[in-house]
C-alpha cells in the first residue's frame, strides 16, 4: 500500500468502521514504515477520540423545558380548535339533515295533495261518463266532459241535463270557433250534482 | 405511557394527529434531543437550537401529513428538516456567525458548550474539545454537516446521504476531507491533550 491508498482508508480506520481486514492489514503496516501516514493516523484517531467526547458530552443536552412546553400548549389549543370545528361542522350536517327532511316530507305532502285531487277529479269524470252514456245517441259528436269546478267532490248521484248555448261559449273551454257562425246555438249536455250545481260540461253535435 | 414508548415514530405520529398528547409527548420525548443537538452543534447558537426545534415540532402539529413514511425514517426527515431551517435561520442572524457565537466576549467557551463540571477539571480534555467545536463550526457548510452527522450524531453514510440528499460517496469524501481539516486544525492545540487522552 502507498499513501494515497492509504488516504483512502485513513478515516475509515480510525473511526472503526466495518471494513474488509485485508485492507486495514496492509494499511497499519504502511503506517508503521511511513512517517508521515503514521502521523495522519495518530491525528485522526485523536480527532474520532476528541469525537467521542464530544459526543459523550452533548448526549445529555435537550431542548429546554420551555419549549416542550409550549409545544403541549400548542397541541391542546389545537385539539380544543379541531373538536371546535368538528361540533361545528356537525351542527351544520344536522341542520343540513334536518332542513332536507322537511323539504321531503313538504314534497311528499304536497304531492300526495296533487293525487287526491287529480283521483277525485278523475273519478267525478269518470262519474260523470257513467251518467252520460246513457244519454248518447248513435250519430252524436260529443267532447270529452270539462270540468267546471277545480276541486269536484266525487259525485254519486247526479243528473244531465242538455241545454243549447251560442256557439261562442265554446272558445270560453278553449275550443275553436267559427266566427261567422257565433251567433249559431251548440247542444251541450251539464252534469249536475245532487245539490243542482254543474259539474261539468261536454258539447254535441 | 408504557405502551406508546413501544410505539414506533410512524405509529406515535399517526396517534399524536389523531389528538392522542401523550402520544405526541412521547415522540417529542424521543426525538427533541437529536433535533436540539444537530442544531446547536451546526450553529453554535442555543437560540437557534431551541428556535428551530420549537418551529419542526409545530410544523410535525399543525401538518402530519408533510412527512411520509414510504421516503425515509422519522429521525432522518427531521434532520432534513432541521438542516434547512438552521441554513435559513443562520442566513437571517449574520449576528450568529459560528465562531462570534462560540467564544464569549471574554475569549472562553460559552457555559452552555461546556457541560459536566467534572470534566472542566480536566483542562486538557476541555481544551481538546473546545478546539474541536470551534473547529467544526468554522468548517465549510457542506462539510460541518457531514460531520455533525455521521460524527457526532453517529448516522451511517447512507443514512447521512439520505438526509443530506446526495449519494453515498459523496458524504464519504465529504467527511474524508472535513476530518482532514479538523485533524489539521487540530493538530497543534491537541498535541499535548491527545497524550492525556490515550
Amino acid at each position: 500500500m502507498n499513501c494515497i491508498e492509504f488516504e483512502n482508508v485513513v478515516v475509515a480506520i480510525a473511526r472503526g468502521e466495518v471494513m474488509d481486514a485485508a485492507l486495514i492489514r496492509p494499511g497499519l503496516a504502511h503506517a508503521e514504515a511511513c512517517g508521515r501516514c503514521a502521523h495522519r493516523l495518530a491525528s485522526e484517531k485523536t480527532l474520532s477520540e476528541v469525537m467521542a467526547f464530544a459526543v459523550a458530552e452533548d448526549s445529555a443536552r435537550e431542548a429546554p423545558p420551555r419549549v416542550g412546553q409550549m409545544l403541549l400548549g400548542a397541541f391542546r389549543e389545537r385539539r380544543v380548535a379541531a373538536q371546535r370545528r368538528r361540533r361545528t361542522w356537525l351542527r351544520r350536517v344536522l341542520t343540513g339533515s334536518i332542513a332536507a327532511l322537511l323539504v321531503f316530507g313538504a314534497a311528499v305532502a304536497l304531492r300526495k295533495t296533487v293525487d287526491t285531487r287529480a283521483a277525485k277529479m278523475s273519478t267525478a269524470l269518470s262519474a260523470a261518463q257513467d251518467i252520460g252514456a246513457d244519454a248518447e245517441t248513435a250519430g252524436e259528436v260529443m267532447t270529452d266532459f270539462i270540468p267546471l269546478v277545480y276541486d269536484p267532490a266525487p259525485i254519486g248521484r247526479g243528473s244531465l241535463v242538455r241545454v243549447e248555448l251560442p256557439r261562442a261559449a265554446l272558445s270560453a273551454f278553449g275550443l275553436p270557433v267559427n266566427e261567422d257562425r257565433n251567433e249559431d246555438l251548440v247542444q251541450a249536455d251539464l252534469l249536475l250534482d245532487d245539490d243542482g250545481l254543474m259539474r261539468a260540461v261536454r258539447f254535441v253535435e | 405511557m408504557m405502551v406508546l414508548t413501544n410505539l414506533a415514530d410512524d405509529e406515535l405520529l399517526r396517534l399524536a394527529a389523531s389528538g392522542a398528547e401523550e402520544a405526541f409527548g412521547v415522540l417529542y420525548q424521543r426525538r427533541q434531543g437529536a433535533v436540539y443537538r444537530f442544531a446547536l452543534q451546526m450553529s453554535g447558537s442555543s437560540f437557534i437550537a431551541e428556535d428551530v426545534t420549537q418551529e419542526i415540532f409545530l410544523m410535525l402539529l399543525n401538518d402530519s401529513s408533510s412527512y411520509d413514511a414510504k421516503r425515509g425514517t422519522l429521525a432522518s426527515y427531521l434532520y432534513g428538516v432541521a438542516r434547512r431551517l438552521v441554513w435559513r435561520r443562520m442566513a437571517q442572524s449574520r449576528s450568529h456567525f459560528p465562531l462570534a457565537v462560540v467564544e464569549g466576549e471574554d475569549g472562553r467557551t460559552p457555559e452552555h458548550l461546556v457541560a459536566f463540571p467534572e470534566m472542566e477539571r480536566d483542562l486538557a480534555r476541555d481544551e481538546a474539545l473546545r478546539s474541536l467545536r470551534r473547529a467544526i463550526l468554522a468548517l465549510p457548510a457542506g462539510y460541518r454537516e457531514v460531520v455533525v452527522l455521521c460524527d457526532l450524531h453517529e448516522l451511517s453514510y447512507s443514512e447521512a446521504a439520505q438526509v443530506l440528499g446526495c449519494a453515498i460517496g459523496t458524504v464519504r469524501s465529504r467527511l474524508h476531507r472535513a476530518r482532514a481539516l479538523l485533524a489539521e486544525r487540530l493538530a497543534v492545540k491537541t498535541s499535548s491533550a491527545s497524550r492525556c487522552l490515550v
